[in-house]
């Protein structure tokens, strides 16, 4: 019939166009990148493999959260409920072994025939309502919904499975958030260093390769997402204050910064830095002011719908507040800015004759930037013999001294690019102060027992990780720069291959 | 940058791989994390734990054991497992100090659940060292001491009766890491990834980097886009 040949030609047209300019982007992907891929793809599977069920950071809870909504559509609640986990998950934390094998080196899983005939046995007594009865208390239900939604839907696609085969293609659909990681550092070091490839590839390459970062892309935790947001968020805001305020920079910028404050309470970060990208973009280029003002309320809509979204999300969970109360509790303990600026400083620095003694266990800038910011995997108990540690941290200090030599000599050109410098310092000092005050304010709390910050809070902003890599490096003689930038990737991959190996004799071997 | 990385892995590695170790064959109840359970077992009387999941390559077995007084040394105790079709003793002499226990047992010919029982021989006490933390206890629950159960577990490990380097550990590893992906992964494909994993991930950084220095060489006109 002549309407259906009529309205099939066009479609097919369509479709062909839509199919060869997708096939034109991919083609324009950049080798360097494409490989970077997937070096964080062979990464990111081997740690799979590398990792029982449930032994990352708070795994269990986070798994309990995704099942929980993906089976009933509703958030767990945060204080009460019928149980922490489903009886399905219950039930393999028990059979094999999993709970105690939390942050337990001494302990192995149930690794023999005979523990997975038992868990089979279990298993197969299950019914559906048994993935379905984890309404809570849940710790982590606390948290917003974004990530948990979006890993509903492959556990769903993929509920016909096994439990612990669902979990692995969970883990898998999970390493997507460090894929886009990369891609996104990438994306941001190519903003800062313009044309220059090499430097773009090692500031990528030193994200990749971070041995914590690849190992909590195996691991059912919103830190992914919000990872892979900030990073996002990093580059919109960079772009957006290099490039000047259009609308879709801004809104750019703004669904990020909402994708963040609807993952996780450490997402509100982006609010302040995307008013400085705002006020810097505005400052610079001086848009015209009327579409300018649209456009910025439109942006800031976008978080508040978010915020709108979450708390309303969370009260339909029980939760009666934003981030199940965290939020307003960080101001519950009594503030000293003295004692507060002790506490900063004696993080950093050894303490002066005149201050009093920090709060809290010696827990500061070796422990958080070093420790458990470049490799500390499982429940932390996974580590490296001190020694490596010791020569990360004078590596680090090595490179922060070559930093500020950098900085100092080509300060006419940094100086130049003011715009995206302040956007990145606002981040750096913002995400550091709110990190130390949250630990500042627990420590209050608990009787100085939890300093509850850890290096992968700082993965948020990795992407400044590889971006004073490249710029330190990169600002080297041309013919040292590249051997230097190998030699650092070369360790890195170097430590990466060593965690997935020591993390695997860890809980196989 | 391969050969950066073939000298690393060679300084870093090799020692690593080539060190000898008794390997371990399962815990089925791990040390105590942060506080030492002690169980009486009195004279002539036993304390057992079910779903042991005993191996073909459980050739020893380690415990901590204590006189209860330091007056004579520890009673005798023999260990016994039993599971249908197989049963094992092994038999720690008295008069010993208190400490680590190692006794050699004969393992089933494949993994078995089994229940495991500490028998005291002599006419004094003794203690047994276990957990009673929630997130260290096992699953191998309820522990009994002369039938009457008791919070907690006792201290198990299996070993391997033989000493093998790091490469030879590797064919375990990977069979006990495909398990616990409930099979999803078969020990063979666990070992191509590993393979990719340890070849590919500096192999595609190497050509990422030259690629992108290459690149940078090129003149301005000639760049494709990104």
């Amino acid at each position: 019939m002549p309407t259906t040949s009529y309205s099939r030609r066009p479609a097919r047209l369509r479709t062909t166009a839509a199919t060869s300019r997708i096939g034109r982007r991919v083609r324009r992907i950049p080798t360097a990148l494409i490989l970077l891929l997937v070096a964080g793809a062979l990464q990111s599977l081997a740690w799979n493999v590398a990792l029982p069920a449930f032994q990352g950071p708070d795994e269990n809870a986070h798994f309990a959260y995704v099942q929980y909504l993906a089976e009933t559509g509703h958030v767990p609640s945060a204080t009460a409920g019928s149980g922490s986990y489903s009886k399905e998950v219950q039930l393999a934390l028990s059979d094999l072994n999993l709970t105690p094998l939390m942050g337990n080196l001494e302990m192995k899983p149930g690794w023999s025939n005979a523990d997975l005939r038992l868990w089979h046995r279990s298993e197969r007594l299950l019914t559906a309502k048994d993935r379905g009865d984890g309404s809570g208390p849940n710790p982590i239900a606390k948290n917003p919904p974004l990530y948990y939604g979006i890993m509903a839907v492959p556990y769903r696609v993929f509920i016909w499975l096994p439990l612990l085969k669902r979990l692995f293609v969970m883990r898998l659909c999970n390493a997507c958030f460090f894929l886009l990681t990369i891609a996104f550092t990438w994306l941001l070091a190519g903003e800062i260093f313009a044309r220059s490839r090499w430097k773009q590839t090692l500031a990528t390459g030193a994200v990749a390769l971070l041995p914590q970062l690849a190992f909590m892309s195996a691991v059912i935790n919103a830190d992914n997402l919000l990872i892979a947001l900030f990073t996002g968020f990093t580059f919109a805001a960079v772009r957006l204050a290099r490039r000047g305020p259009t609308t879709r920079r801004l809104l750019l910028a703004g669904a990020f910064s909402a994708g963040a404050v609807l993952t996780q309470g450490r997402g509100l970060v982006t609010v302040p830095v995307l008013l400085v990208a705002i006020g810097v973009s505005c400052a610079r280029f001086r848009p015209q002011w009327r579409a300018t003002v649209r456009d910025v309320v439109a942006t800031g809509a976008l978080v508040v719908v978010a915020l709108a979204i979450g708390y309303l999300v969370q009260r339909s969970g029980g939760g009666g507040a934003l981030y199940g109360g965290q939020a307003s509790s960080l101001n519950s303990q009594p503030f000293s800015v003295t004692q507060f600026a002790s506490f900063a400083y004696q993080f950093f620095f050894p303490k002066l004759t005149s201050m009093a003694p920090r709060i809290g266990p010696a827990y500061g800038y070796r422990q958080v930037f070093i420790n458990t910011f470049f490799a500390s995997f499982g429940w932390l108990e996974v580590t490296f013999h001190s020694w490596v540690y010791d020569v990360l941290e004078v590596v680090a200090f090595l490179g922060l001294l070559g930093m500020y030599t950098a900085l100092v000599a080509r300060w006419r050109s940094v100086s130049r690019a003011w715009a995206p410098f302040t956007v990145l310092v606002t981040l750096l000092v913002v995400q550091v102060v709110f990190l130390l005050y949250v630990s500042y304010q627990a420590l209050l709390g608990d009787g100085g027992t939890d300093p509850l910050i850890a290096g992968r809070y700082l993965l948020p902003i990795v992407g400044l990780f590889g971006l004073a890599i490249a710029f330190t490096i990169g600002s080297l003689p041309r013919r040292v720069g590249p051997l230097v930038g190998s030699i650092v990737l070369s360790a890195e991959v170097l430590l990466s291959i060593a965690g997935i190996a020591l993390t695997a004799s860890r809980f196989y071997g | 940058m391969l050969t950066l990385m073939l000298i690393g892995a060679l300084l870093w590695y090799v020692p690593q791989v080539t060190s000898k170790s008794q390997p371990i064959a399962g815990v089925p109840a791990s040390p105590p994390l942060a506080s030492v359970a002690r169980y009486t077992v009195p004279a002539h009387g036993r304390a057992c734990m079910p779903n042991v999941a005993v191996t073909s390559r459980s050739d020893e077995v380690w415990f901590s054991v204590y006189p209860k007084s330091a007056k004579g040394g520890g009673s005798p105790v023999d260990f016994l497992l039993t599971a249908p079709r197989y049963r094992a003793r092994a038999h720690l002499g008295g008069g010993y100090p208190g400490g680590g226990a190692s006794l050699r047992i004969t393992p089933p010919a494949t993994s078995v659940l089994a229940t495991a029982c500490f028998i005291n021989r002599g006419d004094r006490p003794i203690v047994l060292v276990g957990s009673e933390e929630a997130r260290a206890v096992s699953r191998s629950v309820p522990l009994t001491i002369n039938g009457k159960q008791t919070p907690g577990d006792i201290s198990l490990t299996f070993y391997e009766g033989r000493s093998i380097d790091g490469l030879g550990l590797f064919s375990t590893i990977v069979s006990r890491a495909s398990r616990l992906t409930d099979g999803l992964l078969p020990p063979a494909l666990i070992w191509v990834v590993a393979v990719a994993t340890a070849l590919g991930v500096p192999l595609t950084l190497v050509l990422a980097f030259h690629d992108a220095l290459r690149e940078d060489e090129r003149p301005p006109g000639s760049e494709t886009g990104d």
